[in-house]
């Protein structure tokens, strides 16, 4: 009998209805299978007494399955009984086995009768099973027949208790008992065909030479469980065993992950001290240069306005316009690095917002283009933008800072009647308005350009020298642009001129051009 | 670029007037050095770097230079070190201009023979004070 029962507690109403039931169907269905109708006259006691007494020792072997199912070989006397006396026999061994079975593990009452009903229901199929497929007396000529309808009957068997064993699991444990029958009990079918073959066997034992036909065939059947339990024993203990590793290297894996976790989050840790430090160096660095920066200014600043303090006569008035100029000069040149030192903090910080807005690049550039003329009257400025890509989608305000930065630079750095031309293209697997600030300058030395867009990084050559600047503006520009998701870069050859390019998100055209604005083609300085 | 401007009346040996060298990359700074100069009794040389220095002192024998630290190329102090190991240099009375104010800079400054110190932005009249200090008058 292989049974694993609910607990025993809390049983809810439907598991008691289903105990019952099948208790009480296993009760109702005796006499259907009770060959004289249910009278305990003529019935043989000794050989009941002798089925029941094997049940119990067969109990007593049963073997557990990787703590899935027992197996045991009980079936085989009861099975015998029930072909050979009936529903008696049936009910001799089944009642001694539940009775024992409620000695033994101390079941509930409840365990019990449900034990019991599923025992006389299983055993009551079984004989049923023998008495319409099989022969209708165990005798030497149907052997083979009763051999299949004993095959059947441990089927039967089997089918009816566990299909009650895993309706009643499924009740108490609140899982699907077609699960339960899948993990635990799916298959044992063959050895219930082999049980209720052996029990055929043992039921011709009897009916040859009686007790001890029965007893001489139970020891091998007996001798041949314990041997395929010990098998079963030693591949449980090995499945444990590879189990309890498995559940070790499962922890080391565990403990090795977290581990690497714990290196992972001290290597990040690590490198955000390094970039702490790195941080708080170029900040040092940051303040030393400003302050250099700075200090070059105000000496220009507070030397000539001390030298014009002096109110003497050896001042000639030439050198008094001169340092007044100086002083101008330099007061500009100082705002202009505090605005850019405002910037440059503003970008660190985060905290430059765009207000992006349809923009007109010819409306952006006339101003710039204007005052940079001015400036630089023998300079040659031009622009050339196409049409379709006059128009960017970009903060106008950072825009024009870009473009006078660029525009300025070029006009700075090439010479009197030098060309600088703005352009605006859409260029082939490029996204947006690409738009170019060239010039025909002193260019810039090939292992100078991968630097030139860092704070305070000024291309050092000779023909740089007495040209002012803070260093801070191309810096100011890539972090523009790229605010603005686009990128720049440069090309430059020393002698020949540089050309800045970068990119900002494409606009449409509004449907009329506002205003009625003079064509941008025309704008030349 | 050897950059060495005689100032008004540079040329002529005047033994009234000593000779000072005025070395720095900014050009406004060497305007405001030299503009400085001029009201007291000297002659000013300039330089626009470190080897245009050393050189013109060489050829001129300044009794002072005025030396800017922070420059392209050999720096000020690389410059001080330069005069005070030659011989025919090692006279002038050298002081030392600069932008940066690490108490590292002023160690150096005077390691490398630096007579004074003075930090931008200075006042000219600081200047000319020291300067006539050290010239003994």
């Amino acid at each position: 009998l292989t049974t694993r029962s609910p607990a025993a507690t809390g049983l809810p109403l439907r598991l008691v209805a289903l105990v019952g039931t099948v208790f009480g169907a296993g009760v109702i269905a005796l006499p259907l299978s009770w060959p004289a109708g249910p009278t305990l006259e003529g019935l043989p006691w000794g050989a009941l007494a002798l089925f029941a007494g094997l049940t119990l020792v067969a109990e007593q072997f049963a073997g557990d399955i990787a703590g899935r199912s027992k197996t045991s070989v009980t079936t085989v006397p009861l099975l015998a009984a029930s072909f050979l006396f009936g529903a008696p026999g049936g009910v001799a061994t089944v009642a001694a086995f539940a009775l024992w079975a409620k000695v033994r593990a101390g079941s509930p009452p409840h365990r019990m009768l449900f034990n019991l009903g599923m025992a006389l229901l299983a055993a009551e199929s079984a004989s049923w099973t023998v008495r319409l497929l099989g022969p209708s007396r165990f005798g030497r000529d149907s052997f083979e027949a009763a051999l299949l309808a004993g095959a059947a009957a441990g089927l039967g068997y089997y089918l009816v208790n566990h299909l009650l064993i895993s309706l009643v699991r499924g009740l108490a444990e609140r899982r699907s008992p077609w699960r339960i029958w899948a993990e635990h009990y799916r298959w044992l079918w063959p050895h219930y065909a082999v049980l209720g073959g052996l029990a055929v066997v043992v039921a011709y034992g009897y009916q040859a030479f009686g007790a001890t036909g029965v007893l001489a065939l139970m020891a091998p059947v007996g001798m041949m469980h314990l041997a395929i339990r010990q098998y079963v024993d030693r591949t449980t203990s090995s499945i444990r065993q590879l189990e309890a590793l498995n559940a070790e290297l499962q922890g080391e894996i565990a403990q090795r992950r977290a581990a690497e976790e714990e290196n992972a989050r001290l290597a990040r840790e690590a490198a955000r001290v390094a970039a702490l430090e790195e941080l708080s160096r170029l900040k040092s660095e940051f303040i030393s240069i400003a302050s250099h920066e700075l200090r070059t200014p105000l000496t220009g600043i507070l030397g000539f306005s001390e030298l014009l303090t002096h109110n003497d006569a050896v001042l000639p008035d030439d050198d008094r316009q001169r340092f007044q100029r100086l002083v101008f000069q330099q007061a500009e040149q100082l705002a202009a690095l505090v605005d850019n030192l405002l910037d440059v903090s503003r970008i660190e910080s985060g905290r430059v917002t765009l207000e992006p807005s349809a923009l007109d690049l010819a409306d952006a550039l006339w101003p710039i283009l204007e005052a940079a003329g001015a400036s630089a009257p023998r300079h040659a400025l031009s622009t050339d933008l196409a049409p379709a890509a006059r128009w960017v989608r970009a903060d106008p305000d950072k825009v024009r800072q870009i473009l006078a930065n660029l525009v300025s630079n070029a006009v700075k750095y090439s010479p009197d009647g030098g060309r600088v031309t703005v352009t605006a293209r859409f260029e082939p697997g490029i996204d947006g308005v690409t738009i170019a600030v060239a010039d025909e300058g002193m260019g810039i030395p090939e292992e100078q350009l991968d630097r030139i867009f860092d704070r305070f990084q000024r291309v050092d050559a000779p023909a740089t020298r007495g040209i002012r600047g803070t260093g801070l503006g191309l810096f100011i520009v890539r972090e523009l642009v790229e605010l603005h998701g686009g990128t720049i870069r440069v090309e430059s050859t020393v002698g020949r001129g540089s050309t800045f390019r970068f990119t900002l998100p494409a606009a449409a055209a509004p449907a009329a051009p506002p205003g009625g604005v003079a064509s941008p083609e025309a704008i030349t300085a | 670029v050897l950059a060495v401007n005689g100032s008004a009346g540079a040329g002529t040996a005047d033994p009234e007037r000593k000779l000072v060298l005025v070395v720095d990359d900014e050009e406004m700074v060497r305007a405001l050095v030299q503009a400085t100069l001029r009201r007291g009794p000297y002659q000013v040389l300039t330089a626009g770097d470190g080897a245009a220095a050393l050189a013109a002192a060489r050829a001129h024998r300044p009794d002072a230079v005025i030396l800017d630290v922070t420059m392209p190329g050999l720096d000020g102090v690389e410059v001080c070190r330069g005069l005070k190991a030659d011989a025919a240099t090692r006279h002038a009375v050298v002081i030392m201009l600069t932008a940066r104010m690490q108490p590292d800079d002023h160690a150096r400054a005077r390691a490398a023979g630096a007579d004074d110190y003075l930090v931008k932005p200075f006042r000219p009249g600081e200047l000319l004070q020291r300067l006539g200090n050290r010239l003994g008058g």
